[in-house]
Order: structure tokens, then C-alpha cells, then sequence
């Protein structure tokens, strides 16, 4: 609002009835906006210019928007904000390569331009690409860098490589690298080709100071977006630069998945513990146990076997006394967050069967023995007999388990019946 | 006379609609509303530097809600030229993640507004035994919580909620729908017995009812949920049947949802009346309602009597008005809902047939624990 009187001294009172032209074009109110300015409006300003061809073009005069500007764009064609206006009522019209003309003018010349609003885009770009990465939980990649340097003397960008560590920041003359980007459609002209044999040079302090040149671009303005193009209503529609608004550091995805999987496992064991307590694992086990213990007994050459066994047998036990008594969290609590569920079910999705599973109604009773352990890489492989009695259906079968061993724990990386 | 009645609220509902076609109800609470200005911002494409900014607010305000991110590259990716429907090749995901933020940001955007004061034609009165509906409305991912004001309705708040993967209609076991019709919330689950997929509390409802019993339809633990921690929202269409809510969300929820004392009413979708509009159309269908048909419930602590029934029970303007009565409208279906003296909820069904309410089945006690 205050480009507005910076642009028109005129009195407050003008300047409200410029205001309020401006909130009627906004609100879609072309017609009276038009009626507003014929009223008081003074067609040699540039202001009221501004909202008068706003009003036009959004009442579908476009033509008589650019006969409004043109004048006004002829005496002052370094005017960004009547420039962009006067291109998008050009581009209305169809005339898009004299739109093009005229925002390159008001812009400056040649390489400059070229350079910035090729990194405009890239940063709106890369931008673009750290938001979708948080949106989508995916990592996010590193993208090449594609800023491109400007040399005071020069008529042509520098590509610039950021240094990595203490390597230093690499330069080469020429157009800068292809964005690891999608290609955009054609926007903005594009740097000249180059002339010259690329030729690498090191960042010095000089072209530290001309960087900054390509990161505070001139007015961009949406008028470089093809599908809606934005006519600045009034100069103070000047469009800041939304890029240095929000250099959103992006996360690892992978992150909340952890800290999930951590809070679970926190709180599952205590109250595995607790019902425990109520229902402790009962016979079935002790038999199992005498069994494997057997088992072990024929190699004691392996003492890390034996204790594995051991203690697999326990947490194998424990975890069909979860299954058992029905306790979903303590059950879960059980399997490993790399946990691979069967039948290409998701991760929640599996756990809400599970869930389901477990609630039906009627007790459930499971028992296991036959229970053998074998060294697999940095897990074991459990194998034994599960015997499964609910309401309505009894089952026995071979169940191969593949345990890890994970922050004190004993965890089900992969289950699966024969 | 009937078609008359019909044609005038009709009327009514659509000369009232227009007058206020932008004005919310001012006691509405909505944790989404940021989110929301920004799928406007950028569906209208006229600024994309407002979009950007509503969305960089929304993510400030729902710093897990991964639509922000996905708004906040929307209106990245169009002043870099690009298509914002498309995903970028940069970042590896599957097209799944992409399609279900594209279907919550259509959900979202479906609010329009409803206009101030205004009162959902499914609810045809709040009888004194039910402090609070909460109606979902599965075709606006909306649920909308309801409180009894005087013999009105007064709107307190609406939440953006996931319901099942496929839709609304449950009939059977493992059909990943959510249930239509009229439930009680039957106790609260807190969040220590429950994993984190659930989020922080549970609220099972009484699925099946009795009419769901009557039509056989199977299934159970119908709940009404939240997110797991690291997210803020679920897809629109994503649950087994459940009714899912921001974790936020449901924690201020949590005052209405009472168990005995709070109805889930799920319907596609409700028509929003006038206050005067609705006054109408609620009057003329408890005119129309053969209520006094049911009055079976007895005296003597509540219980049901085959036959004649109490004379105290029988049809009393009071007990009518001590009925909650709700419209399903999708399924030509009334319910009444009375809490009888033991604190249990006994409802009456009726059925449109040749112009006339015609009763389904007889009320069921249900069991509120």
C-alpha cells in the first residue's frame, strides 16, 4: 500500500478512492472498479494506470488495457511493475514476443536477466522438489546445483559449483549446467550460447560479491508462470521474492517412522510386563523348553548357540503368551520396525488386521514346541510348532521366524508359516 | 400436503443459500483452516505468492500435516513453470503417496462454505438424553459436532475426517466400509491400551445396530480414532471403516464424546437449513412421524413390553420431545433415539413407503456399558 503514495502523491482522499478501486478489481467487481476510475482517476497516472488496465483485463478489455499503457510504458519503460502490466495485457492480446520485449527491458539486459531468473527457477524448483520430499515422506535428493554466477565485465553467466568441504567452489564460464530438475516450459530468455571455450576458474572474493546479484533477482513477477499470469493491480502488487521467505530445511523422512516405532517399543514391554503378571505363560512352554534344551545339549561346542537358544525360546514363548492373552500392543511390541508383513500388506495395515485378529471375540490359546534356532547372518532362524485354538477353528503348523537382536531386544524381523 | 411441505423448504433452503453464501458460523472451530485457504489460493490461481504463504501457515500450524508440504510444493512448483498435479522426478515416491495427497486436498477444498447459523437436515431434534451428534458427512470428509440449544441446534465445530477405503454402506465383515446410520459412542479406549496406529483414544460405536442386525449385516469395531504420531491427517478414503480424526482433532472432541450420552450419526451427505427453514421441515416431519406407535416403552424402569406398554409411556408429548430423531435421508430411513431410565438407548426405525412413515422394526435396547 505505501508504493501507492510513494507513486501518486495525491491526497488522502484520492488515495482512498484508489484503494477502494483496487479492493473492487480484487473482489471481481470489474465494472464498478472501471467506474470508479473514469470518476476519479487521472489517465496520465501511472497508479490509477495500473488499476484501470487491471479492471480492463479482468473485464476482458484487454485490448483497451494495452492502448491505456502503451503511452505510459513508452515514457518509462525501466517501470517494472507498469512493464509486467503492460506485458500481461500484451499477452492478452496474443502479442507474447513483444510482452517478452518488453519485460527484457524493464529487466535489463542479456545475462544478467538470463542468469537470474534461470536461478529463480531452479530455487523455486528445488524448492518445489524439498516440499514434495516432506510431503511424500522420500528422502530428499541432493540436487546439482544450477545457480549461475554473473561477472561484472561479462555478457554471459558463470556456471558456479558450490564446493563440498574444503573443496573449493568450481566456476566454468558458459551456460549454466542443466537443472536436475524437470525441463520448464520455455520461460524468460535463456542465457547466450556459448562463445567462448568453457574454462574453469576459483571462486575468488570478486565473484563471491557479483553472486549476490543472482540471488536477489530483479522482480520475477508471476508473469513468467504460462498458466495464470498475474497483472500487478497497482505497484504495490511488486512482487516480493517468496524464495529467501522460506528456505524450509528439509527433514528426513525417515525420521517420525523411527521415533514411532521407538514410543512403541517403549511402551509395549511394560505392559507386556504387566499382563504378564496377570496370565503368566504357562505349561505348554516348559515343555518346549525341555525339548530345545535337549537339542542344545548335542552341540556345546556352540555356547553362543545355546544361549540364543535360550533366550529365543523365552521370547518366542512370550510372544505367543501376548497372542494369547490378547494383548495387541505387547504382541506387536514383538516384531522388528523392519518388519516385512506377509501378503504385501502395509505396515498399519497389517497391524490393524492383527489388531482385528486378536480382538475377535472368544479366547485364544496358543502354545509352540518343537522349537529349533539356527544362526542366520546377524539373526536367527526359530523354527517350531504352533498350535492355535480360538472359538470355531484349531490349528497346528510349522512356523520359521527370523529373529534379530535390536537396542537389548529380542525382535521378529520375518514370519512365516509352512 | 406432504410435497408441498417438501417444495417449501426446498424454497426456503434455497433462498436463504445464496444471502449467505460466504458467512461461516462463528462458534466453528476447524483446525484445518489454513489448509483449506490455501487449496483455494491455489485452485483459483491468482496468486501464488498468497498460496504459497497460506500454506507456509498451515505447515506452521500443523507442522506433521504433510498436505502442507504438498500445498507449499504446489505453489513452488508453478512459479517455476511446472505442472503442480505432476510430481517431480527428483524425489523418488510412489504414486500412491502422491494420489492420496491429491484426493486430501480435494477433500478439503469440498467445504464450502455452509452458511451461518445454519442447521443439518438429517438432525430433526436433540432430545434431553443425548448432550451431543456428532454427524459425519463421508461426501465432505466432514464431521460436524452438534449441540442441543433450546429446540434448536447449535453447530460447535467441524473436522476434516477419514472414513473407510471403500466409502460409506458397510454390509459385510472386512468390506472396508463405514457404517451408515445412527450409532452410540459405547465407551472410550484411552491411549495407553492403545498402539499408536490409533492415536491418542478410541471411541467403539454400537455397530451393528439393531437395524444393522435386522438387515444382517456383519462386522464389528467400529471406532472412531486418531492418526498415528508422526502424522497430522490420513487420506479421505483410507481407513477399515473407521472413523479417523487429527489427533488434535479428536483430543478437543473428546469433551462431547461421551459414552451413553453422545450419538455418531453417519450419512453421505446433508442438506444445511436456515434456522426458519429447518424449523419448518423438522416440525412437519415430527408431525408426519406416527411416533405414538412406538410409545412401548414402559414405566417400569424402561423395559419394553410386548403389546400395550405403560400408560405413562404411551405417546406423551414429553416423551416425544425427549426423542432424538434423525433423517437418514439417503436411505428413505427415520430413527428415533430415546435413553430410557437406565441410561440405555433404545431406538425406533421407520421406513418411507407410499408416502407414509412405515415402522421396520421394533426398537432393540442397546446396551450402553
Amino acid at each position: 500500500m505505501t508504493a501507492i503514495f510513494v507513486a501518486t502523491p495525491l491526497f488522502a482522499r484520492a488515495a482512498g478512492e484508489l484503494q477502494q478501486a483496487e479492493q473492487l478489481v480484487e473482489a471481481g467487481r470489474a465494472t464498478e472498479a472501471i467506474a470508479l476510475v473514469q470518476r476519479y482517476g487521472k489517465s496520465s497516472d501511472v497508479a490509477w494506470a495500473q488499476v484501470h488496465s487491471a479492471a480492463l483485463l479482468a473485464n476482458g478489455q484487454s485490448r483497451r488495457a494495452v492502448d491505456l499503457l502503451a503511452p505510459l510504458h513508452a515514457a518509462d519503460p525501466l517501470n517494472l511493475a507498469l512493464a509486467n502490466n503492460y506485458a500481461v495485457a500484451l499477452e492478452a492480446i496474443g502479442a507474447t514476443d513483444t510482452a517478452r520485449q518488453v519485460l527484457e527491458r524493464a529487466l535489463g539486459d542479456g545475462a544478467a536477466t538470463a542468469a537470474a531468473f534461470r536461478n529463480l527457477r531452479s530455487l523455486y524448483a528445488k524448492l518445489a522438489a524439498a516440499a514434495y520430499a516432506r510431503a511424500v515422506d522420500a528422502p530428499v535428493q541432493r540436487m546439482s546445483p544450477t545457480l549461475a554466477l554473473v561477472m561484472p565485465s561479462d555478457r554471459q553467466a558463470l556456471a558456479f559449483t558450490p564446493g563440498a568441504g574444503d573443496q573449493s567452489p568450481a566456476i566454468s564460464r558458459g551456460p549454466a549446467p542443466a537443472p536436475a530438475i524437470p525441463p520448464m516450459a520455455a520461460l524468460g530468455p535463456e542465457p547466450a550460447s556459448p562463445n567462448r571455450p568453457n574454462k574453469a576458474t576459483t571462486a575468488s572474493a570478486n565473484t563471491a560479491t557479483t553472486a549476490i546479484t543472482a540471488t536477489t533477482p530483479p522482480a520475477p513477477t508471476p508473469a513468467t508462470t504460462p498458466p495464470p499470469i498475474a497483472a500487478a493491480s497497482a505497484p504495490s502488487a511488486a512482487p516480493a521474492a517468496p524464495a529467501a521467505a522460506n528456505p524450509g530445511a528439509p527433514k528426513p523422512a525417515e525420521k517420525p517412522a523411527d521415533k514411532a516405532a521407538e514410543k512403541l517399543a517403549e511402551k509395549a514391554p511394560a505392559k507386556a510386563a504387566d499382563k504378564a503378571a496377570e496370565k503368566p505363560a504357562d505349561k505348554p512352554t516348559e515343555r518346549a523348553a525341555d525339548k530345545t534344551t535337549e537339542g542344545a545339549a548335542e552341540k556345546p561346542a556352540n555356547e553362543r548357540q545355546a544361549a540364543a537358544l535360550a533366550q529365543l525360546e523365552r521370547a518366542t514363548n512370550n510372544w505367543a503368551a501376548a497372542w494369547s492373552r490378547k494383548d495387541v500392543p505387547a504382541y506387536l511390541a514383538f516384531y522388528a520396525k523392519n518388519f516385512q508383513p506377509p501378503t504385501g500388506l502395509s505396515r498399519s495395515d497389517w497391524e490393524k488386521q492383527r489388531h482385528e485378529r486378536l480382538n475377535r471375540s472368544g479366547s485364544i490359546k496358543v502354545s509352540i514346541d518343537d522349537l529349533k534356532v539356527v544362526a542366520d547372518g546377524d539373526g536367527w532362524r526359530v523354527t517350531f510348532r504352533q498350535h492355535y485354538r480360538a472359538t470355531g477353528l484349531e490349528s497346528t503348523a510349522t512356523k520359521s521366524m527370523r529373529w534379530v537382536h535390536e537396542g537389548g531386544r529380542w525382535l521378529i524381523q520375518a514370519e512365516r508359516a509352512q | 400436503m406432504k410435497r408441498i411441505t417438501q417444495t417449501l423448504t426446498f424454497l426456503l433452503a434455497v433462498l436463504f443459500g445464496p444471502l449467505s453464501e460466504t458467512a461461516w458460523a462463528q462458534t466453528d472451530i476447524s483446525s484445518d483452516e489454513n489448509l483449506r485457504e490455501a487449496i483455494r489460493l491455489i485452485q483459483s490461481g491468482t496468486s501464488l505468492d498468497k498460496a504459497l504463504g497460506a500454506a507456509q501457515q498451515a505447515g506452521r500450524d500443523l507442522p506433521k500435516s504433510h498436505l502442507a508440504n504438498f500445498l507449499q510444493y504446489q505453489a513452488y512448483i508453478s512459479m517455476a513453470g511446472g505442472d503442480p498435479n505432476q510430481a517431480p522426478p527428483a524425489v523418488k515416491s510412489s504414486p500412491n503417496a502422491h494420489r492420496e495427497l491429491v484426493n486430501e486436498s480435494k477433500a478439503r477444498g469440498k467445504l464450502v462454505s455452509v452458511p451461518k447459523g445454519a442447521i443439518p437436515s438429517a438432525v430433526i431434534q436433540i432430545g434431553p438424553g443425548t448432550d451431543t451428534v456428532l454427524l459425519v458427512e463421508s461426501e465432505r470428509s466432514r464431521l460436524w459436532i452438534l449441540n442441543r440449544k433450546g429446540d434448536s441446534i447449535a453447530v460447535v465445530a467441524n473436522h476434516y475426517v477419514t472414513v473407510g477405503q471403500q466409502g460409506v454402506g458397510k454390509e459385510r465383515e472386512g468390506d472396508r466400509k463405514t457404517p451408515l446410520g445412527v450409532y452410540r459412542i459405547l465407551s472410550e479406549i484411552p491411549g495407553a491400551k492403545l498402539i499408536d496406529f490409533y492415536g491418542p483414544l478410541a471411541l467403539p460405536l454400537d455397530y451393528p445396530n439393531p437395524m444393522d442386525r435386522a438387515q444382517a449385516k456383519t462386522g464389528s469395531g467400529i471406532w472412531v480414532h486418531g492418526v498415528p504420531s508422526d502424522r497430522y491427517a490420513r487420506p479421505p478414503l483410507a481407513s477399515d471403516g473407521c472413523v479417523v480424526l487429527a489427533n488434535e482433532d479428536l483430543l478437543a472432541l473428546r469433551k462431547y464424546a461421551k459414552p451413553g450420552r453422545t450419538t455418531v450419526v453417519v450419512v453421505p451427505q446433508t442438506n444445511w437449513l436456515s434456522p426458519a427453514a429447518w424449523r419448518t421441515m423438522a416440525s412437519n416431519q415430527l408431525a408426519e412421524l406416527p411416533i405414538e406407535m412406538f410409545q412401548k416403552v414402559a414405566a417400569n424402569g424402561g423395559n419394553r413390553t410386548n403389546g400395550g406398554g405403560g400408560a405413562s409411556g404411551t405417546g406423551s408429548p414429553k416423551e416425544n420431545a425427549a426423542r432424538s430423531v434423525y433423517h437418514l435421508e439417503a436411505e428413505r430411513t427415520m430413527v428415533a433415539e430415546y435413553i430410557d431410565r437406565r441410561g440405555q438407548s433404545v431406538r425406533d426405525y421407520w421406513k418411507r413407503e407410499g408416502g407414509r412413515w412405515v415402522p421396520y422394526i421394533d426398537a432393540t435396547t442397546a446396551a450402553v456399558h
